[in-house]
């Protein structure tokens, strides 16, 4: 990538250059297939659900003893089985899981926790996706500017669009609402549309975690939920976090 | 002649068949999963196995998509799997065409050499990580295995060198290690 600066000279500064004008030459940068991306997605949930499945069950045996080793892989709770079959997601032979949509483990913290697994999946995409795009030819100088940015240049940069709506109360409050979320747009399902949403609320953190950690890189601390009412609509609301608020939580 | 001409399939779909983004949600999102799967599993060979099953999952579902975009037909041997591999499927995902290079003298192995590999962009290995030998886009092994597994063909594939580990190239090795009879479920052994 920096072949642009080469030989045994390329200090940090050439190399800085170097990597600013790449930012700024690949307004189109390389491209791949958009599918790649919709193919990852539910193998990161899948993958993340598994893995926090695993760190449960050993803290679970750690709790229990070590005797309660074997008996711990024997008698698992029905939620925990589920989960185990998630491992073996795509069984071989049976293509027509075509989605690679599965349905949640039932148990609501283990969701919780992959949630927030997402979430930072997501924070360190927002951060590094900051460091790479943001703009060199105008400052942003408030919170405002910083959201337009989002909603304008990373979206389009992301989504191929940009936010349909943007609404703020002035306060530090700021409601993004895009109508025809991309990651949404494929996820039909046919257990009706709450079933379907439920199955969604993963895949929702991930961005929230982008605009968080987009933020978050300009010095903004900010909580970000989303929500649904409807796929493939999705709302995200910002709340900026002052220091203070920051000092009264800890 | 027949190398020319799925190169001009993958290229083709690519053009005119494939929706297009940027790459850098796609590396950023694969770059923060494998620093959270090195996190939970606190072992690089373990994350190497799981970035191999998610590669698995999706190669099973990658293919159709091949299929449909392309209208390939089932290959004649394993050296034109090797060219619809290489040229078709790495085209229509990622924009790149590894060389096809090393075969075994049974050709029943190759190697896929990867000049440019996307996932690697804005990476560098912390040295732990080489050392304790994370494949870092080891994903790739598995979409590979997943997509020809679909196909009858059973495979074993591994990296053997990656750029990220100091290598002068990154090369993939895919050996097909039987043709799966169509009557038995795919995998059911």
């Amino acid at each position: 990538m920096s072949n642009t600066a080469t030989g045994p000279v390329s200090s940090a500064t050439q190399l800085l250059s170097a990597l600013s004008l790449d930012g700024r030459n690949s307004a189109e940068g390389r491209q791949i297939n958009s599918s790649a991306l919709e193919f990852l997605l539910p193998e990161l949930v899948n993958a993340l659900v598994s893995t926090t499945l695993r760190t449960k069950q050993i803290s679970e045996r750690i709790a229990l003893g070590l005797d309660a080793q074997e008996d711990a892989s024997d008698k698992h709770s029905p939620s925990t089985e589920k989960g185990q079959e998630y491992n073996a997601t795509t069984i071989p032979g049976n293509p027509s899981m075509g989605s690679g949509w599965l349905d949640l483990p039932e148990d609501e913290e283990l969701v919780e926790q992959v949630c927030v697994k997402l979430e930072m999946v997501g924070f360190r995409v927002g951060k590094r996706i900051a460091e790479r795009f943001s703009p060199l030819s105008r400052r942003l100088t408030d919170t405002l500017d910083i959201v337009k940015f989002i909603c304008k240049d990373v979206w389009t940069l992301l989504f191929n669009r940009q936010v349909d709506n943007l609404k703020t109360n002035h306060r530090g409050v700021y409601v993004l609402q895009d109508n025809k979320f991309k990651w949404f747009l494929r996820m039909s399902g046919n257990n009706g549309g709450a079933a379907a949403a439920r199955r969604a609320q993963p895949y929702i953190w991930l961005p929230c975690g982008i605009i968080r950690g987009i933020l978050d890189s300009f010095g903004t601390n900010t909580v970000v939920i989303a929500e649904t009412l409807g796929l493939p609509q999705c709302t995200f609301q910002i709340k900026v976090v002052s220091e203070e608020q920051m000092v009264a939580r800890a | 002649m027949a190398a020319k001409q799925y190169k001009a399939i993958g290229e083709e779909a690519w053009k005119n068949n494939v929706e297009k983004v940027n790459a850098e949600l796609f590396i950023f999102t694969y770059g923060s999963l494998v620093v959270q799967l090195v996190k939970d599993f606190e072992d690089y060979g373990a994350v190497n196995k799981q970035l191999d099953k998610m590669g698995y999952n999706i190669g099973v579902r990658l293919i159709d998509d091949i299929l449909a975009r392309t209208g390939i037909d089932k290959c004649a041997d394993f050296h034109t799997t090797a060219e619809v591999v290489a040229k078709v499927g790495f085209r229509v995902f990622l924009n790149i065409a590894p060389a096809i290079a090393n075969w075994s003298a049974d050709a029943k192995e190759f190697s896929l050499i990867l000049e440019d590999n996307p996932l690697n962009d804005f990476c560098e290995l912390p040295p732990k990580a080489v050392q304790e030998g994370l494949w870092y886009s080891n994903v790739l092994c598995g979409v590979i295995r997943g997509a020809l597994e679909m196909m009858q063909m059973q495979t074993e594939v591994w990296f053997v060198h990656d750029v990220l580990r100091g290598d002068d190239v990154s090369e993939i090795r895919v050996k097909l290690v039987k043709i799966l009879d169509e009557e038995v479920p795919v995998g059911d052994e």
